[in-house]
């Protein structure tokens, strides 16, 4: 990873994480977060987020300068905080008391009890909502009210039950996992997708990382083409690597957007032919990083036909309304669904993720890749589809490491058969 | 006045731009319109041989562009056509040597005076495409029924959208509507759908069109030629007349083999 810095902000749409690095003074994080929505003013507004304290036990004062900062330099409101789960489980075993310091019917969050060890618990008037999600399940403790009993919900009920308000965690994406897109209750809107409740984390990092400062071009830009009276983010998307920074519309050899241009589409999409003239920035940001692939980010949406020559590469869904032609590639960390027929090369679940699908309405690539795994289409493709030259909506889906196609039935549905494409 | 400037573009070479510059700007000539056709295919010239007027040039492009020439000391008179002129392209320079402003400040000088400029861009994506595709408010992308030239031309209309030239117009050539029955030829209905765009028309295989190229006489002048016949309709389709698309049919009948056989026509198709 790269250089230490303290405030990292990953993620658009259905996740904002605000990742405070663990190793810093808690002065120089404040102040970093401060700077940080500073430049970022008008980003965010009325919403609830959830903070996450991460490995840090925080004072009450601490707490409350967290919020006072959120309060006033974004308009959000903070509804509860979190923090690593085994902190809490060492608080509160060693601490049976703890619950009853909860004042879960006082409005003065901001002033909790002096205890500092278990205050962090109190800081939030909803109460403290920790939650691991392991395996399928997902434990949680529930302090709202007067006993905290741990209780197991299925990850798929989990997340909605847990939060108040509008609030949605970040587990959401990762709970329907082979259509993340379509769990986080997208709708569009005239701006592309928007995928409504956010949730901003706070929490600890583990290794410190992140860029030092906000790219000033890139800033404008986004200033310009958020709303600032909605905390709801357009279908545009931070590349989950890029530590607050946006990597705008690159006039040489990005492929032009047309109308999307106007709403912001933040994308990386580039001709390749051309790709020592684009930006470098945004090569580096996507190439550069190992982080573990993520699903929660908004699926980026291209309006158009993606011809020959065209490469995209998203960290996360990408949803063509239209063809993808034979020499486009599209390389997606989520799903691919294309509205019209694919017949360039596609790979999903790019960062490793066996669980991604592409959906086609007409699925005639030779080669898919879902991924590490990739497939070529068997060369009696047509006698397997029965001579049908448009057999219907198709699904690719990796079962034992070997690529599969079979028609698509419904998002839930378990797929089992289909034409093996081999690897 | 103010003219348009239209580029006839496609990526791979030999699907015959040249070609189909020489025959629209000889047909919107025809049709009584001012046109200047330019050749960009610098170090690669040929559409001066094309139309004929190989001996005829004294300045080219680059001295109009470089200046040493006034801009209609370079512009060449068409044989049979005077309302039709040329700019050639130079021989002994190259592509680097003009860059895709000196042409469109070109272009907007040319505007003034004619309703067409017709800009022959050569192959390739390179320097070459990106001067010709600079002053061009219009695009129209040759294509041959073959999967290589319909790949390229997916590339350069992705590079043209790029370019914020939207919806550019198809034209098919050397169709073989025997084969497209046959189904040995990719049909019109697939190369449409593939590459998303509207097509102007197509244009069949054509032996006159061969032997009408090598006299230096757009074949648009033979107005026995089916090629000829098929530009015919495509600039009219770009002076923005409404003609339907025809279906291009082989030639049945018996006395049509004997013609074919005896040499008399040796085109295989008629126009439905």
């Amino acid at each position: 990873m790269q250089e230490a810095d303290t405030i990292q902000v990953l993620g658009r749409g259905t996740s904002v994480d605000f990742t405070i690095d663990d190793a810093v003074p808690f002065e120089i994080a404040e102040r970093s977060l401060r700077e940080y929505l500073e430049v970022c003013r008008g980003l965010y507004s009325s919403g609830t987020v959830s903070v996450n304290v991460g490995r840090r036990i925080l004072a009450p004062d601490q707490l409350s300068a967290i919020k006072g900062i959120l309060d006033s330099e974004t308009g959000l409101t903070v509804s509860s905080y979190w923090c690593a789960p085994e902190i809490l489980q060492s608080a509160l075993f060693s601490r049976p008391a703890a619950p009853t310091l909860l004042p879960h019917q006082s409005q003065e969050a901001v002033h909790p009890p002096p205890d500092t060890e278990t205050a962090y618990l109190a800081a939030c008037p909803e109460g403290l909502a920790v939650r691991e999600a392991a395996e399928g399940r997902q434990l949680s403790f529930d302090f709202t009210g007067s006993h905290p009993q741990p209780v197991t919900h299925d990850v798929s009920h989990a997340a909605p039950d847990l939060l108040p308000g509008e609030s949605k965690s970040v587990e959401m994406a990762e709970t329907g996992a082979g259509d993340s897109g379509m769990s986080a209750e997208p709708r569009f809107s005239e701006d592309g997708l928007v995928v409504e409740g956010q949730t901003a984390v706070i929490e600890g990092l583990p290794e410190p990382t992140g860029h030092e400062s906000v790219h000033e071009d890139s800033q404008e830009y986004t200033r310009e083409t958020i709303p600032a009276d909605s905390f709801e983010i357009p279908g545009e998307v931070l590349p989950s690597h890029a530590p607050y920074r946006f990597v705008p519309y690159v006039e040489n050899g990005v492929r032009a957007f047309g109308e999307d241009m106007a709403t912001g589409q933040v994308v990386h999409r580039e001709t390749e032919g051309d790709a020592g003239a684009a930006s470098d920035d945004p090569e580096e940001l996507i190439e550069g990083s190992p982080r573990e692939p993520r699903r929660g980010n908004a699926a980026l949406i291209i309006k158009n036909t993606c011809r020959s020559g065209e490469v995209i590469r998203y960290p996360g869904d990408v949803v063509v309304f239209g063809d993808v032609n034979p020499g486009a590639v599209i390389v997606a960390d989520g799903d691919i669904i294309v509205l019209g027929a694919l017949r360039g090369m596609a790979q999903a679940g790019a960062g490793d993720d066996p669980k991604a699908t592409i959906l086609a309405l007409n699925l005639e690539s030779q080669r898919l890749q879902i991924g590490q795994h990739a497939g070529e289409a068997p060369r009696d493709l047509k006698r397997h589809r029965h001579g049908n030259r448009n057999p219907g909506p198709q699904i690719a889906y990796l079962r034992r490491g070997s690529v599969f196609v079979a028609p698509f039935a419904r998002r839930l549905e378990q797929y089992q058969g289909g034409i093996l494409y081999e690897g | 006045m103010k003219g348009k400037t239209i580029v006839i573009t496609s990526g791979k070479g030999g699907v015959g731009k040249t070609t189909t510059t020489a025959n629209i700007g000889a047909g919107l000539a025809l049709r009584g319109h001012k046109v200047v056709v330019i050749d960009t295919d610098i170090g690669l010239r040929n559409l001066d041989v094309v139309m004929g007027l190989e001996n005829r040039i004294v300045y080219d492009l680059v001295d109009a562009i470089e200046g040493r020439c006034k801009l209609h000391q370079a512009m060449i008179r068409d044989k049979q056509l005077p309302e039709l002129f040329l700019i050639a392209a130079a021989q002994t320079r190259d592509k680097n040597c003009i860059n895709p402003e000196q042409l469109t400040d070109l272009c907007r000088r040319l505007e003034e005076e004619f309703d067409y400029i017709i800009v022959d861009c050569p192959a390739g994506i390179e320097q070459g495409f990106r001067n010709a595709i600079g002053p061009a408010q219009e695009a129209i992308v040759v294509t041959t029924p073959e999967v290589s030239a319909i790949r390229d031309a997916d590339r350069v209309i992705g590079l043209l959208e790029a370019s914020e030239l939207y919806r550019p117009k198809l034209i098919i050539n050397r169709v073989r509507p025997g084969m497209v029955k046959r189904g040995d030829m990719l049909d019109k209905d697939d190369i449409v759908e593939l590459l998303a765009v509207d097509i102007l028309g197509m244009v069949p295989a054509d032996d006159r069109l061969i032997t009408a190229t090598n006299q230096g006489i757009p074949v648009i002048h033979d107005k026995r030629a089916p090629s000829g016949m098929a530009f015919s309709r495509i600039t009219a389709r770009i002076d923005g007349e409404d003609i339907p698309l025809m279906d291009l049919e082989p030639k049945t009948g018996l006395m049509n083999k004997v013609r074919f056989l005896m040499g008399i026509d040796r085109s295989e198709y008629t126009h439905a």
